[in-house]
Order: C-alpha cells, then sequence, then structure tokens
C-alpha cells in the first residue's frame, strides 16, 4: 500500500523519557488516531516527524521521502498543528499569513481568506488576543491554505467547543476526499476519533502497544464483567488488563471471540470503545 | 533565506524602528562630540552587535522558533539567513551612525575621519569580535546568551583588575603589547595588504561562528 507515513524503529532518550522502536504506517487517503495518556509520546513522535527535535534511532517517510534529506520537500507537504499554537503574538492574522505565506509554494490566499471567514477569525485582530480555540482555528487554516497534503494534528480538539469539533472532525473527512490527502490526528478525545479514523495507534510509555484498523480493534477488543471466577489460571492469557472490585472483576481482552467462547454465560461481554481500551491499558494492573 | 530575512523583519519591524534608530542617533550624537573616532568606533560597534539579538530575541520570546521550524525550512538555512540579515542590520547601523557623526551641528569629526580604512577596520573588527562571539551564545541559550556574555565582559573586567593588582604592571605591559605587535605587522604587509590580511581574517571569524552556531542550532530541541 502507498503511505503518506512510515515510521520504523523510531528511538529518542530524554533520560527520564524513552520512545522506543516506535513504528507505524499511514497509508494515504486515511486518518490515523495518535492515542496514550499524557507523557505518553505522542508529541515526541509528532515533533520527530517534524525535525523538531533529533531522534535517536530509526527512519521516517513521508511520501517515501526521508524526513531530514528531503526536509523542506517534506514539510512544505506538511500541514502542522500544535497542541500549544505558537505564532508571532504581536501580529495581526492577515500579518501572520503574509508572512508564513511566501515559505509555501502552493499557498492559496483565496481558501486562506474564506477558512478565516468560515471560522469567524477577524483577520486585523493580534494573534495574542484570540481565545485558545480561535487560536487552534487559526492554525488549521493556516495548516489548510497551502494545499498540503499530510495533516498533523497534535490535540487539535482540546480548547474547542462542540459545535466546531464537529465542523473541524466534518472538515478532515472532507480533506481526506481528495485523494491522497492523509490526517494523523493526536488527541485525547477518542470519540472524535471513533467518528472519524480509519485507524489507530496507541502509545504507551514510550511504546507502541498497536497500530490497527480502527474497525478491526473495536471488533476484537471487549471489557469482560464478571465475578472472581473469570480470573481462573487459564483464562489469564485472554486479559490484557484487569480492575478489581470487591465482588467484581472488569477486564479487557483483544480477542472478544475467545472470551465469549471461553466464559459463555458467566460474564458480560461487551465492545471496548476507544476510551476504554486507554483507560485500561493506562490504569489497569497488566494482568490478574 | 530572502523568506526568513523577510521574515524576520516583518516580525520585528517596530524592535528595528525603536532599536535601529535609536542607537545610530545616539552613536551618531556621541560620537561627534569626541575628537578621535576610534572610541566611536568600538562603542557603536557594541550597540550594532546588540541590535540583531534583540531582534532575534522577540522569536524567543514568543516561543515562536518551533513554530518557525515547522515551516519548509533547514535549520542552515535559519542561520545563515539571521547571519546574513544581522551584517546587513550592523552595516546600516554603522553607516547611519558615521554619516550622523560628520553631519551633526557642532560636532569635531570629519569625513575622512569617520571613514578612514583604519576606522572603518576598527569598526569591523569590533562588530566581529562581539557578533561572532555572541551569536553562537545566542543560538546556544536564547537571550540567557546575551546575559551570559555581559557577565562573562564583567567578570574578565574583574579578572583583568585583579590580575593587575597580583602579578603587577606586566599584564598592562603584555596588553599594550599587542597594538605594537598590530603596527609591527602593518608596517610589514603595507597598508593595503594589512587592510586585506585583516579583512580575511575577519571573515574566517565570522565564518568559524556561523559553523558554530549552525552546529549548535542543529542539536537544538523545540
Amino acid at each position: 500500500m502507498d503511505n503518506a507515513l512510515d515510521v520504523r524503529n523510531l528511538a529518542k532518550d530524554y533520560g527520564d523519557f524513552r520512545l522506543r522502536d516506535v513504528s507505524f504506517s499511514l497509508p494515504r487517503g486515511y486518518i490515523m488516531g495518535l492515542i496514550g495518556p499524557n507523557g505518553a509520546g505522542k508529541t515526541t513522535t509528532i515533533k520527530l516527524i517534524l525535525n523538531l527535535i533529533r531522534r535517536d534511532a530509526g527512519e521516517i517517510r513521508v511520501f517515501g521521502l526521508d524526513n531530514l534529506a528531503r526536509e523542506v520537500e517534506v514539510k512544505s507537504r506538511i500541514g502542522f498543528v500544535h497542541d500549544t499554537p505558537c505564532f508571532f503574538e504581536h501580529l495581526t492574522l492577515q500579518n501572520v499569513a503574509k508572512t508564513i505565506a511566501p515559505f509555501y509554494r502552493d499557498w492559496d490566499e483565496v481558501l486562506f481568506r474564506r477558512l478565516i471567514h468560515d471560522f469567524g477569525l477577524p483577520p486585523r485582530k493580534r494573534f495574542a488576543k484570540l481565545s485558545r480555540g480561535m487560536k487552534m482555528k487559526f492554525a488549521l487554516a493556516t495548516a489548510l491554505s497551502h494545499k498540503s497534503d499530510l495533516l498533523i494534528l497534535d490535540e487539535p480538539t482540546s480548547g474547542l467547543d462542540p459545535v466546531f469539533r464537529r465542523d473541524l472532525l466534518s472538515r478532515l473527512l472532507g480533506f481526506i476526499q481528495d485523494e491522497g490527502k492523509s490526517v494523523l490526528f493526536s488527541t485525547h478525545i477518542t470519540a472524535d476519533l471513533e467518528r472519524i479514523a480509519d485507524f489507530i495507534t496507541f502509545v504507551r510509555d514510550g511504546k507502541i502497544v498497536f497500530s490497527s484498523p480502527k474497525d478491526e480493534i473495536l471488533g476484537a477488543w471487549a471489557v469482560v464483567k464478571g465475578g472472581p471466577e473469570i480470573l481462573a489460571s487459564e483464562n489469564l492469557s485472554l486479559f490484557k488488563a484487569v480492575r478489581r472490585r470487591e465482588f467484581v472483576v472488569q477486564a479487557l481482552t483483544a480477542d472478544a471471540a475467545e472470551a465469549r467462547r471461553r466464559l459463555g454465560s458467566g460474564a458480560i461481554v461487551e465492545q471496548a470503545t476507544l476510551e476504554d481500551i486507554m483507560f485500561y491499558l493506562s490504569k489497569g494492573n497488566g494482568h490478574a | 533565506m530572502l523568506n526568513h530575512m523577510l521574515k524576520d523583519l516583518r516580525l520585528n519591524r517596530r524592535g528595528l524602528l525603536i532599536f535601529g534608530s535609536f542607537y545610530p542617533l545616539y552613536m551618531g550624537f556621541f560620537g561627534s562630540r569626541l575628537s578621535t573616532p576610534t572610541i566611536a568606533a568600538i562603542l557603536g560597534a557594541f550597540l550594532y552587535g546588540i541590535v540583531p539579538i534583540i531582534i532575534f530575541g522577540r522569536e524567543d520570546r514568543f516561543k515562536a522558533s518551533g513554530f518557525g521550524l515547522s515551516l519548509p525550512t533547514t535549520r542552515r538555512e535559519v542561520i545563515r539567513s539571521r547571519y546574513l540579515l544581522s551584517w546587513i542590520l550592523m552595516a546600516v547601523c554603522y553607516l547611519a551612525a558615521s554619516v550622523l557623526m560628520v553631519v551633526m551641528p557642532g560636532g569635531k569629526l570629519g569625513l575622512s575621519n569617520v571613514f578612514a580604512v583604519r576606522t572603518i577596520l576598527i569598526s569591523l573588527t569590533s562588530m566581529t569580535l562581539l557578533f561572532s562571539t555572541l551569536m553562537p551564545l545566542f543560538v546556544w541559550l536564547g537571550m540567557a546568551g546575551l546575559m551570559a556574555f555581559l557577565v562573562a565582559i564583567q567578570v574578565l573586567g574583574i579578572v583583568f583588575m585583579l590580575l593587575r593588582f597580583v602579578v603587577g604592571r606586566s599584564v598592562i605591559a603584555v596588553v599594550r603589547a599587542l597594538p605594537r605587535a598590530i603596527t609591527a605587522a602593518v608596517d610589514a604587509l603595507g597598508p593595503a595588504g594589512a587592510a586585506a590580511a585583516v579583512v580575511a581574517l575577519l571573515v574566517l571569524i565570522n565564518v568559524i561562528s556561523l559553523a558554530v552556531s549552525t552546529r549548535i542550532f542543529a542539536k537544538k530541541e523545540f
């Protein structure tokens, strides 16, 4: 499959935190959600893709191009929205756009003005005077205005009102309708990803837990609820994480069909949401 | 490279207007009161060398460097454009101040003094020594680099005073030997040869400084 993004064996050591052997691929024309708890390595991965920090090992290819050797070409095809947009605070929005437009060969001023208008952003207002949500909208407008082929969004929906969040999600869906365009979307709000993502990559403690098609994940992963007897030794290999209450055990499995077969009517097996998966893998005990 | 320079100019219009006009004006007036241009050349170089650092420091303040690097560019290009823009700014400040020194009413310096090859070389040398030291520090530590530099100069001054106190006048003799050595070199090379040698040396110092800054910036994380 033709990939927009290939990350192979990526490593970064901060001393107190290590990103280890991170590998995943995002095919062209799809949206990938990058999820994980705070400090899992999502932003580090994104910064490595953009060469904002130096990798210790591994390889990153964007549309088949090495992100370091072909840095300018790669970055001109990426639209980036940072989790805390840092533009030049004292400039008005139209002046920020004037400043960054010359860097992009395909900057579309008409599209930029339309997006600014659609997002309700005042072009003569200083960037510093915008709310967090408006800053995020502006960052998105600039990322979309240079006709990027790969959008990389780091926590774009945090701080946004639900109306704009929905609008953003539908825009992302519209974005990938244009053949060959892709989105890498890091977020804590997993409900957003359940709406639009095609692939989910879960990072925890600097390692990839899984990177698979969303439907495959939601079809296979389940929350199993039952009495303590479900933790019988022959079942333990089924569970990725377990949470115990006084009389109830809740466990996460990556094989819902096998859990149903083995446990039968002795347990309730419910399809897991992405939030369940993130919660159990972050907070549950690794095993019974 | 041009995009970066335009970006920095656009971002810092106000700062450029304030510092870029105040410093030459100040030096123009102050220099015109002096009977020898050497002090004006050295002091002026210090002020002009600070201008680009103050300008680039604003991006540091807004924490926008990471954003700047997410644009289609390379770190090498960012540093090269900053060196080029810095020298353009310093040259403009220097020229403006020099012209003001000459035309300022009641001034003691004439055109031949201010634009003498010796004065120009002293200015270029002072600017190079300051800027080529300051810029790698700034790239490494941001505005804290400027502070570190200023503190280092104070410390050096104190060390020199202590040395003079402890070792005696031999320290001064060593320092005074330097101009004598330069004069001897100028005599040996002739005025044109010495000027060319100085310019070549200054270019080399700038190239080394650029290389060091590029290396530091390549390792920075945003």
